[in-house]
């Protein structure tokens, strides 16, 4: 019954995740919007996995999470050393990798 | 799961991600990021995805959050410039954002009087569907060379992290 709106509710998140990823300047909660994208991504995974009655998509969310918890972890440093000491963290201030 | 309970931790978890947006401070989106990620794990159980669920919420709530907690402590009260007030379309992304869960509570109320546009799969699963025991077995199986790789990438990740940390305190 709930599948294809977990489908639809998996959208709304992974689009509002992409506004915040986009719209916001400080760089944890860029982070955590990019967080946000992976979780709706995993429940479209879990979704497709009920329709098929595959675990092959629970086995990719599994998989996908730990990626995700990885890619963070490299994120959180990098915001750290970046930032530390800055009195406004705004990702506008990244211009190291600008050519 | 029943349509109204989805449409409960649906909603919850669109709320926590609003939230998330449109906070002013790291804090409170933290708090919204948190609210969503524990709905959605229920979702997760309502699907069958019991083990994924589970996964969800520690990972989430237990070891992201607490790490999040730290580091945000150095940034707390100190949002970017732009991002310190209320940002001009909020109203407009809020509304916005409530119209689509309105449109998704009524197409899962749609379909659940069985008119849906995609099948709901089968009704009846195999023993154990979702569980850690079935999941584990996939994940040592036929899925061992992707685990290894995992493994892999989260040393990488690691010493990424260790080496960030100590150029950082130089």
């Amino acid at each position: 019954m709930i599948v294809p709106g977990a489908l639809l509710l998996s959208g709304l998140l992974f689009a509002i995740g992409a506004v915040g990823a986009l719209v916001r300047r400080h760089p944890l909660v860029v982070l955590m919007c990019l967080w946000l994208m992976t979780t709706a991504s995993l429940l479209a995974l879990a979704a497709v996995a009920r329709l098929r009655a595959d675990e092959a998509g629970h086995v990719l969310g599994v998989l996908a999470i730990v990626v995700a918890v990885a890619e963070i972890v490299v994120g959180l440093g990098l915001s750290v050393a970046v930032f530390r000491g800055s009195k406004a963290p705004d990702v506008e201030d990244l211009g190291r990798l600008r050519w | 799961m029943s349509g109204f309970v989805f449409l409960v931790f649906g909603a919850l978890a669109v709320a926590g991600a609003v939230a998330l947006v449109v906070s002013p401070r790291p804090w409170l989106g933290l708090l919204g990021l948190l609210t969503c990620c524990l709905a959605l794990g229920a979702i997760f159980v309502g699907l069958d995805a019991v083990f994924l669920g589970a996964v969800q919420i520690l990972v989430s709530t237990g070891i992201v959050a607490t790490l999040w907690s730290f580091v945000v402590q150095l940034g707390e009260g100190r949002d970017g410039r732009p991002s310190a007030g209320r940002h001009p379309y909020t109203k407009a992304f809020i509304t916005l954002s409530a119209m689509a869960l309105g449109a998704v509570a009524a197409f899962t109320l749609w379909s659940s009087r069985g008119e849906a546009w995609l099948p709901e799969g089968p009704a009846a699963l195999p023993r154990g569907f979702g569980g850690v025991e079935r999941v584990a077995a996939a994940l040592l199986g036929n899925y061992a060379v992707a685990l290894e790789l995992l493994g892999l990438i989260l040393l990488a990740a690691w010493v990424g992290s260790l080496v960030l940390a100590q150029r950082s305190e130089s």
